[in-house]
């Protein structure tokens, strides 16, 4: 099936290595040696802002090229509870890319959360620590983390609050945003399901005239289906992708979490 | 980035439904980003079999014209219409012949048997290995996006009509992602006796 | 030998792990307002930078940073006119269709962004300079003009914007010209798309007109004025 010129250049490395790993040596025997901090661990993240609530999910697949070096590690995160485990957290962090960096990430951001609420009294907005991601990320502008980063919880008025980054920190609030390998398989369907793109109203006119479906807010039970639907297919074609699905929800309860089983195929 | 598969883009996508199928695709020209034309169809009939064909344009053009005059010869000398998977294997082959210096596309077939009156759809790699699909076949730069929403939409034994909605929903979500694809679509909707052919409205951007 | 001295003499891993500066750093709930930037531990940290997120000069770059974009700024008599779309790409992929890619400085000062490589423009009005309008760019150039775009697209707002500028023009005027140069070249170019994001700057400030979609005012333009010909609309 491999084709002589390769359709994708970053395919023909194997899946997830970001780049040729190998060192390459020029004439004289001198061996150039590189600097090469970062490795892909594929999966793939999700994030939904109901009218409420906000579900960040991720499967808890890691791989190496074509090799899974283990079926469950998380990818989502409670940000700032009152111990380790995350209890009473009403921030949540998803992390796609190499996942030591995001570890580091999500290891900073709690800190600063829960200090900021040592040192305030209160805890912290999801606004102010959208920002403060945001900072956090852009301080590592020349050598960046590399990962894509969602974040979610709950705004001022108790609507469900979604922001998602780029590795170096620029960010926006947005409805819905897929992140990870399988992004671009999940995103497309995403805007149809959730944002309604290129869905009319039927009867509401003769083709130019036909009104464009106005967006509603989703309910939490066809968000968590819609959820589980844009990974069973990205699990489908997507060799990364798989194993487990790992939803957080917050609602103005807190943060519950659900698992439940991926093909591990 | 310069890869001769997505220099001018370009999407297609070919599904099975309930004693039905359907190919679509956008018509979009470019040269990288500069969009040259917006009617540049990348689907091409054969009697009522029907060939999409993605990839470098100047390959689409020759690779349709090749196949047509390998139809009218085969119909001339059989007398008879060509079937879809005589035509994969047509395609196939004529892909094969150019091994070690390939035609820059990715075919999509999709038709009904006329002898068993079943649907059949089928994809190729650019060198002729052909992709036997029960569900759908996606092509062109935008093919992960195609594979996101066509696995998220498609379900078995779709009426013609669910059918439409269907493919386009999927081309149209999917193009729009991707910066090389859209500017309209065309869908064919391909039943026993009957053909139909739309226009989609897409984005412009 | 310079550079070897240099190489050799400072402390191989001295930008390893948390350093007493960072734990403090986190500590502290506020950053600091001088941001301190960590480096990668090597001799040429933009060799390296460029290795990871310069796709121009390496395709296979694992961080692809979005960019692509078409932003516009003319100056008339009514005060400046500010326009942009909305749309950010990293290779052929959209990554958004909806970035807000005016930065509202003040209230009577706006900034627009172009990603990569292409430069940035500041419109707005002070009591001394009336209204004014800079071209700045990553190199440091910085130029005072009446009319700018920028992005991948452009040369097409710059197609239409030249071919109907005036000085002159009226305040409606002056928003559809912006409106319509950003407008083609969201066509045109693959890059650029989205929303219409519009702005006019008076002598008391910034007013917003909108963050719009173009699909239907692309549809409109064709339909009610006969623009866009080349598009078709009917089957055959």
């Amino acid at each position: 099936m491999a084709a002589l010129f390769g359709q994708d250049a970053l395919t023909d490395n194997g899946p997830g290595y970001a780049f040729s790993q190998a060192p390459s040596s020029a004439a004289g025997g001198i061996r150039e040696r590189s600097f090469y901090p970062y490795t892909d661990n594929g999966g793939s993240t999700l994030g939904i802002a109901g009218e409420d609530f906000t579900i960040l999910a991720g499967d808890t697949r890691s791989t190496s090229g074509y090799n899974i070096n283990t079926r469950y590690a998380p990818k989502v995160f409670k940000i700032g509870g009152d111990d380790s485990e995350g209890t009473n957290a009403t921030i949540i962090l998803s992390v796609v890319g190499f996942a030591a960096d995001g570890q580091i990430l999500k290891e900073r951001l709690d800190t600063i959360v829960k200090m900021y609420r040592y040192q305030h009294g209160k805890p912290m907005s999801v606004k102010a620590c959208a920002q403060r991601l945001s900072t956090i990320l852009y301080g590592k502008r020349f050598f960046p983390y590399y990962v894509h980063a969602i974040l979610g919880g709950l705004d001022e008025e108790g609507k469900g609050a979604l922001y998602s980054y780029d590795p170096v920190g620029s960010y926006e609030r947005e409805q819905c945003r897929a992140g990870g390998a399988a992004a671009s398989l999940i995103m497309p369907f995403l805007d149809n399901q959730v944002n309604f793109k290129n869905q009319y109203v039927p009867e509401s006119g003769e083709g130019h005239a036909l009104q464009e479906r106005p967006r509603v807010p989703l309910k939490r039970k066809e968000t968590e289906e819609l959820v589980r639907d844009a990974f069973t297919s990205a699990v489908e074609r997507h060799i990364e992708v798989g194993d487990g699905l790992q939803m957080l929800v917050v609602t103005k309860d807190g943060v519950e979490e659900i698992y439940s089983p991926l093909k591990r195929d | 980035m310069s890869s001769p598969f997505s220099i001018n883009g370009g999407a297609c996508v070919a599904m099975v439904g309930k004693d039905c199928v359907a190919i679509a695709c956008d018509l979009r020209l470019g040269l990288q980003s500069l969009t040259v034309s917006n009617n540049f169809p990348k689907i091409f009939p054969y009697g009522d079999v029907y060939l999409g064909l993605t990839g470098l344009a100047t390959d689409v053009a020759t690779v349709s014209d090749l196949l047509r005059y390998k139809v009218n010869l085969y119909r001339l000398r059989e007398e008879r219409a060509i079937s879809p998977q005589t035509l994969a294997n047509l395609v196939s082959s004529s892909l094969y012949e150019r091994r070690f210096g390939p035609f820059f596309v990715s075919p999509v077939i999709a038709g009904i048997n006329h002898t068993t009156g079943k649907p059949f759809i089928c994809g190729f790699d650019s060198i002729g290995c052909i992709d036997f699909a029960k569900d759908f076949i996606v092509s062109g730069t935008a093919s992960d996006q195609l594979f996101g929403t066509c696995e998220g939409l498609w379900e078995p034994d779709l009426a013609p009509e669910d059918l439409f909605e269907t493919i386009s929903q999927a081309l149209l979500n999917a193009v729009d992602r991707d910066a090389l694809s859209g500017w309209g679509a065309h869908v064919y909707i391909i039943e026993k006796d009957k053909v139909t052919k739309r226009l989609l409205k897409g984005r412009q951007d | 030998m310079d550079t070897l001295v240099a190489q050799y003499s400072r402390p191989l891993f001295e930008n390893e792990g948390s350093s007493q500066e960072e734990q403090l750093e986190l500590i502290q709930t506020l950053p600091p307002l001088s941001l301190k930037f960590a480096l990668p531990p090597i001799a040429q940290p933009s060799a390296f930078l460029r290795a990871t997120t310069d796709d121009h000069s390496n395709p296979d770059c694992p961080i692809k940073i979005a960019h692509g974009t078409t932003t516009l700024a003319f100056r008339f008599k009514g005060g400046i006119i500010v326009a942009t779309d909305s749309r950010a790409t990293a290779g052929n992929w959209i990554a958004s269709q909806t970035v807000k890619k005016v930065i509202e400085i003040n209230n009577c000062l706006l900034g627009t962004m172009a990603g990569g490589a292409a430069g940035t423009m500041c419109a707005g009005v002070t009591p001394q300079e009336g209204p004014a309008l800079y071209y700045i760019d990553s190199d440091g150039t910085r130029l005072a003009g009446n009319l700018f775009c920028v992005g991948s697209g452009q040369t097409f707002a710059y197609g239409v914007l030249d071919a109907e500028y005036s000085y002159d023009l009226e305040d409606e005027a002056a928003l559809e010209l912006g409106r319509r140069s950003i407008l083609a070249a969201t066509h045109r170019d693959a890059y650029s798309g989205g929303f219409i994001n519009l702005y006019h700057v008076k002598e008391d400030g910034w007013v917003k007109h909108g963050f719009s979609d173009t699909n239907p005012i692309f549809w409109k333009t064709k339909l009610d004025k006969g623009e866009f010909s080349n598009v078709t609309s009917e089957l055959d």
